[in-house]
């Protein structure tokens, strides 16, 4: 069944079932396993400059998150619950279990890293090391709202409002919104090739795909923040890697390692010269960093 | 616009030459000059309720602000000058003084008062006496911005964002972003409360690409000059001179604001504000005109 992704040289795509959605997963390599979760408005391609020399070192699994790329798209639910990090993260424990992983690295990116999150609190036991690229955690996010982060994530606020205003809005033209959100948001120009925008795209021409990216993002302001409430005291024990863009809205409106050290025991990282997308803008740096964390912090 | 309805009997039609452009405004009625200004995302057509009775005891006069309704929408600059509250006042005295009046009552809803208590900023020796409608200064809706409020006026952040973002999005969905919008910023949620001969109009005046820009661009303004004025003055302990009185919707943004919205004119540009709520969301002279009627004849006359 397997497939040669077109995407990331050497990897294959598989589909496989989860309880709450059909995962596509790409794959490669041989070692440790190492789960790479992608956000938004990406896919699993976001990872195809760095992906190929991590497999060198690990068996890397780069899924498409539910409601992304050519995975399945639940419809929201109740409390947009099918759109929760609690839900997503436990479709990615599900394929890292069927894959036969019960306990793996994981970085995330944007929506992956509140994912990755989310999956450290729920799964401690499944994950060794984390790793979240140019995020502070979704509950400081929000209760540190100001006019700065409202005018800067002003999507944050948009893609929320209710059923079917934002989805309605962005289908007017969702190849212009792709465009202008990536170009916002990576700041080194061509980052983002045309091919990885092409597949990016091809995605985002999909109603049901814009509908469950804005259920996960009403999820976050919502329902995760319930679940986020209820762990406030509990600090994630494995080392913690954050990542940000210098260039960026986190780097220039949050001490990052602080927003993460008030959520983790063992938080290091650093700022890459880029925007919010240090694996399509700085994949060498990202993978010196992200190697280095992965071979220090590795339990035996 | 030949088809919309005349939702205002008897009062006469202005065009008049303005900086820009032209500016439209109905006038009507006897009695001291009363300048009512209107908000986003309608038109003059919003007073049609409490414009008989204020015209009683006034000479009314209702006008499109720049960029809005049948008066001219000049492309924009980014918010930078051409759509500040600042040069909207302009428009407002030019039309003032063309049909006589130096000096003149004045009431703003939304957008229209923001030009409204800015007119009244800049130029103190028009405004005899000022009305608010649902509306704390920009610079305070900014400053105050927390997550729940970014929610709830989330239109702030869209709508001044570069161009063409909202322009674009907006466009082809501009009658289905109006009909969303306007109900759930009453307090009954509803459309038809605004009336069908109401609505052709804000209809006609939203469904157009060079309104929805202008649109925007009154919002990039709000978000960027409009703010740096309203800094400049309170910094400055510049206020307003004249009595001024703050009406806000009992379900509207301001009455959510923790604070009430008298006292945060007080601490910035009004300490000699009176004011009162209106039961209505933030439409209430559509929703209450009897009582939002009652409330400006009050103070204007009194």
């Amino acid at each position: 069944m397997s497939r040669p992704d077109p995407m990331i040289p050497g990897f294959t795509l598989d589909d496989i079932e989860a309880s709450g959605a059909r995962i596509r997963v790409a794959r490669g390599g041989a070692g440790p396993p190492l789960l790479l979760l992608h956000g938004h408005p990406q896919n699993h391609a976001t990872w195809c400059k760095v992906a190929p020399q991590l497999a060198e070192s690990y068996s890397v699994i780069a899924p498409d998150l539910r409601g992304y790329g050519d995975s399945g798209k639940p419809p929201g639910g109740a409390d947009h619950i099918n759109y929760s990090k609690r839900a997503m993260a436990h479709d990615m424990i599900e394929v890292m279990s069927n894959l036969g992983f019960a306990r793996f690295a994981v970085i995330g990116h944007d929506r992956g890293g509140r994912v990755a999150h989310r999956m450290a609190l729920d799964h401690p036991d499944a994950i060794s090391q984390i790793a979240v690229m140019d995020i502070v955690p979704t509950a400081t996010a929000y209760a540190r709202t100001d006019m700065e982060f409202a005018r800067r994530y002003f999507w944050w606020f948009f893609f929320i409002q209710p059923y079917d205003l934002p989805e309605r809005l962005i289908g007017a033209d969702p190849e212009y919104f792709l465009r202008k959100h990536i170009e916002g948001q990576v700041k080194t120009p061509g980052a983002t090739t045309e091919a990885m925008f092409q597949d990016y795209l091809r995605c985002y021409k999909d109603p049901a795909t814009r509908h469950a990216i804005c259920e996960d993002y009403r999820a976050a302001a919502t329902i995760d923040l319930v679940h986020d409430a209820k762990d406030s005291h509990v600090r994630i024990a494995v080392s913690l890697l954050a990542l940000w863009g210098a260039q960026g809205t986190v780097g220039a409106l949050y001490d990052v390692l602080e927003t993460w050290r008030e959520k983790a025991l063992d938080v290091r990282g650093t700022a890459l010269d880029c925007g919010h997308s240090p694996q399509e803008e700085r994949p060498k740096e990202f993978l010196a960093e992200v190697s280095a964390f992965l071979a220090q912090t590795a339990a035996f | 616009m030949p088809d919309l309805p005349d939702l205002f009997p008897g009062f006469a039609t202005h065009r008049i030459d303005t900086a820009v452009g032209q500016t439209f405004a109905r006038f009507g009625g006897s009695g001291p000059p009363l300048a009512l200004l209107h908000g986003f995302p309608e038109t003059h057509v919003m007073w049609h309720r409490v414009a008989p009775e204020l015209a009683r005891h006034f000479t009314v006069i209702a006008v499109d602000l720049r960029g809005y309704g049948q008066s001219s929408a000049p492309r924009g600059d980014g918010g930078k000058v051409l759509y500040t509250k600042r040069e909207m006042a302009k428009d407002v005295i030019a039309v003032m003084r063309a049909l006589g009046h130096e000096r003149f009552l004045l009431a703003g809803h939304d957008r229209g008062g923001r030009v409204a208590y800015r007119l009244a900023l800049d130029h103190s020796d028009r405004v005899t006496k000022l009305a608010t409608l649902d509306i704390v200064p920009t610079l305070v809706m900014w400053e105050n911005i927390n997550a729940e409020r970014a929610i709830q006026a989330y239109h702030w952040q869209f709508l001044a964002q570069p161009e063409p973002m909202p322009e674009t999005l907006l466009g082809d969905n501009a009658l289905f972003w109006l009909d969303w919008a306007l109900p759930r910023w009453t307090k009954t949620k509803s459309l038809d409360m605004f009336g069908e001969g109401a609505l052709a109009h804000y209809r006609a005046a939203f469904d157009d690409p060079a309104r929805i820009h202008a649109m925007c661009e009154d919002y990039r303004a709000g978000a960027t000059t409009d703010r740096a004025y309203d800094a400049q003055d309170r910094d400055a302990g510049r206020k307003i001179k004249c009595p001024v009185h703050v009406l806000w919707g009992t379900s509207g943004v301001p009455a959510k604001g923790g604070s009430s919205p008298v006292d945060i004119w007080h601490e910035t540009f009004a300490p000699q504000a009176t004011g009162e709520p209106i039961d209505g969301g933030h439409f209430f002279a559509e929703e209450n005109p009897k009582a939002t009627a009652a409330a400006l004849r009050t103070f204007f006359a009194a």
